[in-house]
């Protein structure tokens, strides 16, 4: 490992150190409106219908799922009173918390239960995926909802648990109203996004705020609180969540004392903020890694030797040196999944890949065995995020000494996110991808993301991973997916981003993290 | 009066038109899917598939901008916006309150710092005081408005704590409150269009304080100031309206920056977000709107020539 790359990797280990919750905090107090400021407006609120993270991060205190996951990364119940798992991994059985009330006044029955998750299944292609060998899902009584399958599944409580497009519970009658003629789901909207969470959706001006309020009926798990899972305490009388798009402008508002919170702070605003005596400023994460995924299903990359080629071109602690300010904002590892995430961090499967040191000598020499003869190479990206314009920049230019004939082609993310999914469009494309709580959840994993990542070793690989329901065989495989992915390298890994999570000091009770959840958090005046 | 009223409104249909059309083609020619940027990074081609037919935009183009055309022109309405989930008029309806009253202040901001520094720059003409205001207004036309508003937040907001760095509060809420909330943004577009007034009140104010009739008002002996006040500055202001026309369009136009940076939920700030998400309903009802205001504010400008010069009539 180069000295370089060591220091940075100690540093952002020691940076990470400190994050532990820190000592006695004073008692909660209830009261207060915190105002947080986003770096947008959310394209909707219903968690099942679309993904952007703004959204999960106002939504996820007004809906909540059977399962959650604890510190630690384990899976735990929420709206679930309890789950067991029988007949071979096959039959699902979940009891139903009694006396959870929407905020419409109704309780919360397995009907519910059921409705939901036949919508979840309707609209989120992963849950289709994991559960295409399922028979049947039923609502045997009030408070039972009961899944069976016909082969074992180690995916399906992950997939429960897990943040992304999750399996949020509804009212039945708000899903029986949003049906279109042919009896097909449509998005929640207004009056009728009513969930079981500890605050309410009160009002929502696009644009404008969105606020939530505290759910007098909410009754909360009597555990003690443990990240997502346990007791969630309403103590705030309100959040207001107000899009502010301007970075420089919510760091200004976050010093001025306008907002309480910033979401998506600029990098830059690092040192600027940890100096300021009235705001706690810490780095957590990571969201996501900093990567160009090829394309594998036409040019080039197709050739997995062209591609371990660019990554030998490559020196991924440059990439992200030049990608970041600050070497507090990046880790620098070959696990696909960060350390955070507990039993699926390998920091070790693929080190010697990962921290190969730039080879420019080899990757021409590989580049000359394959077909690749010095054809233009598209590599689309955006400056909408700094990192993804500034890491393809360093890169490509380290890819040309190679050999390589890379372009850059720039425009916005709507272009990128478009253009990716057309695989005449590009070679190369810029993005984040992060962990999701499982490795079966990474849709860059599957063949139909944009990328195209159909390798026969690893579909098998997630084959097992989805069939495999005992943890540690489970974790075996995940070790295997990263192994191959560093044999196969379906895309260029930089580094993980990680997060400045900044707020300031009359907030108490914040979980370093980067999921910015609001309950059991209060204010002081 | 009346009549040339009427004659240029009914122009202006084959104006908008034109541009309506425009913006449509224009809006489907740009790459980017709103489809695919509503559902988020997981959302497969089966899902971004259902949404595009709840959209209608798996329709061939010209029965998407046939349809689109036929129910703005015979219902007057212009579609439902993709991310804000509500009709179009409503959106760009609601956000007309603050960019009208940004746009105002800065405008009145503009006009009375430009004409004051220009009649104080003409009238001390060659001096230090006219190099200082020509100097003002050469930094007031060179600095970015949105580099000018964040020193306006460094400073007001951050620093001193007078004003908010960000947000509005409708006037209903609050008068005064408004004014608070919009107070650095209207400096921050007032001071820009107030360069490009003070240099134009100047010179044609210089014009025509060498006019035979300034001389002769002066030879009479009548007072300096109710000279260039009463005399000159009502001829001086023909060519500074048109200046000030031109601003105002630029001011509305420099509101899309400045209400990016303030963070105000303004007709400007939809319209950029709304090319963001490739929101078409939206991009198409604004540039209407904007074309609409541009129609109508030449012919307000018109209007007032006519009434400051006599001798200009339209019958």
């Amino acid at each position: 490992m180069p000295r370089s790359l060591a220091c940075a990797v100690v540093i952002a280990i020691l940076t990470f150190g400190t994050l532990a919750p820190g000592g006695a905090q004073p008692s909660p107090q209830r009261g207060g409106v915190m105002r947080v400021a986003t770096n947008a407006d959310p394209p909707g609120l219903d968690l099942m219908w679309q993904t952007s993270t703004i959204s999960l991060n106002i939504s996820q205190h007004v809906f909540e799922t059977l399962l959650t996951l604890d510190a630690q990364k384990r899976i735990a119940p929420e709206l679930a009173e309890s789950y067991a798992v029988s007949n071979g991994g096959k039959t699902f059985t979940f009891k139903v918390r009694p006396g959870v009330k929407f905020h419409n006044g109704a309780e919360m029955t397995s009907a519910d239960v059921l409705g939901s998750f036949q919508r979840w299944l309707a609209l989120s292609s992963r849950a289709r995926q994991i559960l295409k060998d399922m028979t049947s899902a039923t609502a045997p009584d009030k408070s039972t909802f009961v899944v069976e399958l016909s082969q074992p599944n180690g995916a399906f409580l992950p997939a429960l648990a897990i943040p992304n497009q999750r399996m949020v519970v509804f009212p039945k009658s708000a899903l029986d109203k949003n049906r279109d003629s042919s009896g097909k789901p449509l998005e929640l909207k207004g009056a009728d996004l009513i969930g079981t969470g500890p605050y309410r959706l009160a009002e929502w001006k696009p644009d404008q705020y969105v606020r939530l309020v505290r759910f007098a009926g909410y009754t909360s798990r009597p555990e003690p609180s443990n990240y997502m899972a346990g007791a969630r305490h309403a103590y705030l009388d309100e959040i207001r969540f107000v899009p502010v798009p301007d970075d420089l402008t919510r760091v200004a508002g976050l010093i001025s004392g306008e907002y309480d919170l910033a979401l998506s702070l600029p990098g830059s605003a690092v040192d600027q903020l940890k100096a300021n005596p009235a705001i706690v400023a810490q780095i957590v994460g990571p969201g996501s890694a900093a990567v160009g995924v090829f394309n594998k299903k036409r040019g080039p990359f197709v050739d997995m030797q062209v591609r371990r080629a660019a990554w030998l071109a490559v020196d991924p602690q440059k990439v992200m040196a030049g990608a970041f300010d600050n070497a507090l904002l990046y880790r620098l590892t070959p696990a696909l999944a960060g350390k955070e995430w507990g039993v699926w961090a390998f920091p070790n499967v693929g080190a010697d890949v990962y921290a190969h040191g730039r080879d420019v000598a080899k990757a021409r020499e590989l580049l000359r065995e394959t077909a690749y003869k010095g054809e233009p190479l598209r590599w689309i990206t955006t400056r909408d995020y700094a990192y993804m314009y500034r890491s393809a920049l360093v890169a490509s230019d380290e890819m040309k000494e190679a050999g390589f004939n890379v372009r850059l082609v720039v425009s916005d993310w709507a272009t990128v996110i478009s253009d990716r999914n057309n695989p005449d469009r590009y070679e190369i494309f810029s993005t984040g991808i992060g962990f999701e709580g499982d490795p079966t959840s990474t849709a860059a994993f599957t063949p139909g993301w944009p990328g195209w990542y159909d390798s026969p070793r690893n579909n098998k690989n997630y084959e097992a991973l989805v069939a495999t329901v005992e943890p540690t065989k489970r974790r075996e495989l995940a070790k295997d997916q990263q192994r191959l992915f560093w044999d196969e390298i379906p895309y260029l890994r930089f580094g993980e981003v990680l997060t400045l999570l900044a707020y300031r000091k009359n907030i108490q009770g914040m979980y370093p993290d980067n999921s910015y959840y609001l309950w059991n958090v209060w204010l002081t005046k | 009066m009346a009549r040339y009223i009427g004659r240029r409104l009914f122009a202006a249909v084959p104006l908008v038109l034109i541009v309506a059309t425009l913006v449509f083609v224009l809006a489907r020619i740009v790459p980017g899917d709103p489809v695919a940027l509503l559902l988020g990074d997981q959302a497969s081609t089966e899902d971004i598939a259902r949404t595009r037919a709840q959209l209608g935009l798996d329709r061939p183009l010209p029965v998407q901008y046939a349809l689109w055309l036929s129910r703005a022109v015979l219902h007057l309405d212009m579609g439902q916006s993709f991310y804000l989930k509500r009709p179009v008029v409503q959106a760009i309806v609601q956000r007309i309150e603050p960019t009208f009253l940004l746009a105002a202040l800065g405008a009145a901001l503009a006009i009375a710092i430009g004409v004051s520094l220009g009649i104080l720059a003409a009238v001390h003409r060659n001096t230090v005081v006219d190099g200082a205001v020509m100097l003002m207004a050469l930094a007031g036309l060179s600095v970015p408005s949105f580099l000018f508003g964040l020193i306006l937040i460094l400073v007001f907001a951050v620093r001193f704590h007078v004003f908010p760095s960000s947000g509005y509060v409708p006037v209903q809420d609050g008068w005064t409150a408004t004014l608070r909330y919009l107070a650095l943004p209207a400096v921050t577009i007032g001071v820009g269009g107030a360069g490009i007034i003070a240099r134009i009140t100047r010179s044609s104010m210089l014009d025509v304080l060498r006019a035979p009739y300034v001389q002769t008002a002066r030879s009479k002996g009548l007072p300096g100031r109710g000279v260039v006040l009463k005399h000159a500055l009502r001829n001086a202001l023909i060519p500074t309206m048109t200046v000030i026309s031109l601003t105002i369009a630029s001011l509305v136009a420099g509101t899309l920056v400045v209400e990016t940076v303030f963070a105000i939920p303004g007709s400007g700030r939809l319209v950029v977000q709304s090319v963001a998400r490739r929101d078409y309903p939206v991009i198409q009802g604004a540039v209407m709107f904007v074309a609409l205001l541009y129609v109508l504010v030449n012919l307000i400008m018109d209007v007032l020539y006519a009434y400051l010069d006599p001798r200009v009539r339209y019958d």
